[in-house]
């Protein structure tokens, strides 16, 4: 199949979705793509992905001054204030975000979503982002954008300097399908499924951001990933991320010793409030003295790099620690819908006399394709947006995903020919159809298997490139993903379509693998969650930079780029106490 | 507390395998050999419920999830200036 549009979406999470309606509203002819079900696969109908930068009501001292605040913890904490990356964002996006923010949000109630505040679907959770979702799949049906569900698309169409579309297959019936578009947007989540260990969805594979490096795009602060401690790894227990309650904010994590580590870690780092009550039976507010609710989650990173540390030096229990949740009561769990979905998380464990094994995990990814504040990546005709683009996007999909589909509308609108290819695109489409052919075409053997090499590559990245990084892991690391793309990727088979995306999948893990763990080696320094045993310390001085990478012949060019420190920079510590 | 069970009615079920392709955690698998819905990662089951919607014969259950029902809005949402990250909000 072969078709023409104007402004083709791949991805319909949030932020596709998003990008598709409002490049819709510009009125130019729309494509929007899903390699599952539209919004079904996607990390907002699990997380709802729009709180961030989000002012709400009239703040005390105006309007203007919350900006700034939201502005100020954007940059410092990260866009979502969980999982920090000091002073590494982009600051003309991230002001772009926090300006936009509110509106956009608002704006959610013109496609069907009764309460984009969340009040309504608080209670609801794990599937919060279904009430989003799912009005904006109908409205982009209803406005005249062009769907096709499960078709992967895998490559993007390169015409001299700019892209003009893509290739990818049907996962039923493996016809090929070429689009060509004056402006392809880029909406395919995240990479976490690239680790061992995460709660995102199976389809997070990193395809976005293996396409747009395919495509000449650079990537920016790969190495960059968001973690949390409370990953439960208990036999009998879905391998996910408790979720934040009352009752998980009143626990205890402890050493295989059962001592509280924690408490020690924060005294040694001079992290404790003046206010810390220390007693263990308060909540982990009250007990660490922390003052509010963003220093809370700045906080997170210290707990789990505590809790890594402790597994680390042999003080972990098979790789795990405890969390103590016997001090909670029934009531504490029933307190909020979170509670209520954490409890279910933990079906008939007898949590009241019993510990909770649990291990930090990977729950987002902060680095991706490098963006301007309008979407527009570093090559001609290819927009980004959401968790695929840079920033830490899991909770900025609604805005990136409106700016971005506007930008690249207007922008299709300006070009008035119709893409065509050439002979040399041509070739390079029969190419690819040869190589997905060569795939179907190879016997199936144990080497060979798609969901085989994927545990592989999980087991390879999170050991080496996980929580905890080193400059002797992160290269170890790479000789095993480059043994596996040696010895497992020409053995890559597939029996059906279906199966051919998972290799194409497996193709795509293998590349973004290699560029987080290239960029990790590169940034010589501890920032926030991003973790060097070798270089234990926040460097200021050589290190407000941003970690790129770009295809260059053929190589994985590693570069640095100062960061632009426009609206606010590192300021000196106060009273020797930094979050 | 519950535990919970995931059962599909394989006499309802028409093979579509919707609920393989949607299921986050891999819950689901399909035996070609018996031409059977399989349930070997029953344990990782997060019970967001998309294969409930996407099951168009009705065939698969998933029994012992509690459910919260909030009796009003939560205060949090009028009283809170800055809304960063929603969940979170339980925590203060």
């Amino acid at each position: 199949m072969e078709d023409t549009t104007d402004v083709l979406v791949i991805g319909s999470g949030l932020a596709g979705l998003r990008a598709a309606i409002e490049a819709k509203k510009a009125l130019v002819d729309v494509i929007l793509i899903d390699k599952s079900f539209l919004g079904r696969g996607s990390a907002s109908i699990y997380a709802g992905s729009v709180g961030s930068g989000v002012v709400l009501d009239e703040p005390p001292g105006g309007h203007e001054k919350a900006l700034e605040h939201t502005f100020e913890l954007m940059v410092r904490e990260g866009v979502d204030p969980g999982w920090d990356t000091p002073y590494l964002q982009n600051q003309r996006l991230m002001m772009a975000i926090a300006v936009d923010a509110t509106g956009r949000q608002a704006e959610l109630r013109d496609y069907g979503v009764k309460d984009p505040y969340g009040q309504e679907w608080y209670a609801q959770r794990p599937l919060v982002g279904r009430q989003i979702i799912m009005p904006l799949v109908d409205s982009v049906k209803r406005m005249g954008v062009r769907t096709f569900a499960k078709t992967t698309m895998f490559d993007l169409i390169k015409k001299g300097d700019r892209i003009v579309g893509a290739v990818g297959f049907d996962v039923d019936t493996g016809e090929f399908i070429i689009i060509k578009a004056k402006a392809t947007v880029l909406a395919t989540g995240g990479c976490q499924r690239i680790f061992k260990r995460t709660h995102a969805p199976y389809r997070l594979t990193g395809d976005g951001y293996a396409m747009a490096y395919r495509g000449g795009a650079s990537l920016w602060d790969m190495e960059l990933s968001a973690i949390d401690l409370v990953g439960l790894d208990e036999p009998n227990l879905p391998h996910t991320w408790l979720n934040p309650s009352s009752a998980r904010y009143k626990g205890i994590y402890r050493n295989a010793q059962g001592e509280p580590f924690v408490l020690k870690y924060l005294k040694e780092h001079n992290l404790l409030g003046p206010n810390a009550t220390l007693s263990l039976d308060d909540p982990q507010l009250k007990r660490y003295g922390i003052p509010g609710f963003f220093e809370m989650i700045a906080m997170l990173t210290h707990f789990w790099t505590a809790a890594m540390k402790e597994i680390h030096e042999g003080r972990g229990d098979k790789g795990c620690i405890y969390l103590d949740l016997t001090r909670n009561t029934d009531e504490e769990w029933f307190k909020s819908g979170g509670g209520v979905q954490g409890l279910n998380l933990l079906r008939d464990f007898d949590w009241k006399h019993k510990w909770v094994h649990i291990q930090p995990l990977i729950v987002g990814q902060i680095g991706g394709v490098e963006i301007d504040e309008d979407g527009r990546t570093s090559i001609k005709g290819l927009y980004a947006a959401g968790e695929v683009a840079e920033g830490h996007a899991m909770h900025h999909a609604n805005v990136t995903g409106a700016r971005t589909g506007r930008s690249a509308a207007i922008d299709a609108t300006f070009i008035s020919e119709e893409p065509r290819l050439g002979p040399k695109e041509c070739a390079w489409i029969e190419d690819k159809k040869r190589m997905l052919q060569e795939i179907l075409d190879r016997k199936p053997t144990s080497e060979g298997d798609p969901k085989e090499i994927k545990r592989l590559i999980g087991e390879v990245m999170w050991q080496y490139a996980g929580p905890l990084k080193s400059g002797d892991g992160l290269n170890t690391g790479l000789k095993e993903l480059e043994k596996i793309r040696k010895e497992n990727l020409p053995k890559l088979y597939a029996k059906n379509p279906l199966q051919l995306r998972g290799a194409i999948e497996v193709i795509n893990m293998v590349l973004v693998g290699e560029a987080v763990a290239r960029s990790a080696l590169h940034r010589t320094e501890t920032r926030g969650s991003f973790q060097r045993i070798d270089y234990p310390r926040r460097d200021d001085k050589n290190w407000l930079k941003n970690v790129l990478v770009k295809e260059e012949d053929g190589k994985m060019k590693v570069y640095t780029q100062a960061v632009e420190l426009i609206w606010t920079r590192p300021k000196p510590k106060e009273g020797g106490r930094e979050y | 507390m519950p535990k919970i069970t995931i059962t599909v009615d394989e006499a309802k079920c028409i093979r579509c395998l919707n609920c393989v392709e949607v299921c986050p955690r891999e819950v689901f698998d399909f035996d070609e050999k018996t031409r059977r819905v399989t349930l070997p990662n029953e344990t990782e089951c997060i019970h967001c419920r998309q294969c409930l919607e996407l099951c168009d014969a009705g065939a698969i259950s998933i029994d012992g999830v509690l459910r919260w029902k909030p009796k009003s809005i939560p205060p949090f949402a009028k009283k809170e200036r800055i809304l960063g990250y929603y969940p979170y909000y339980e925590v203060i």
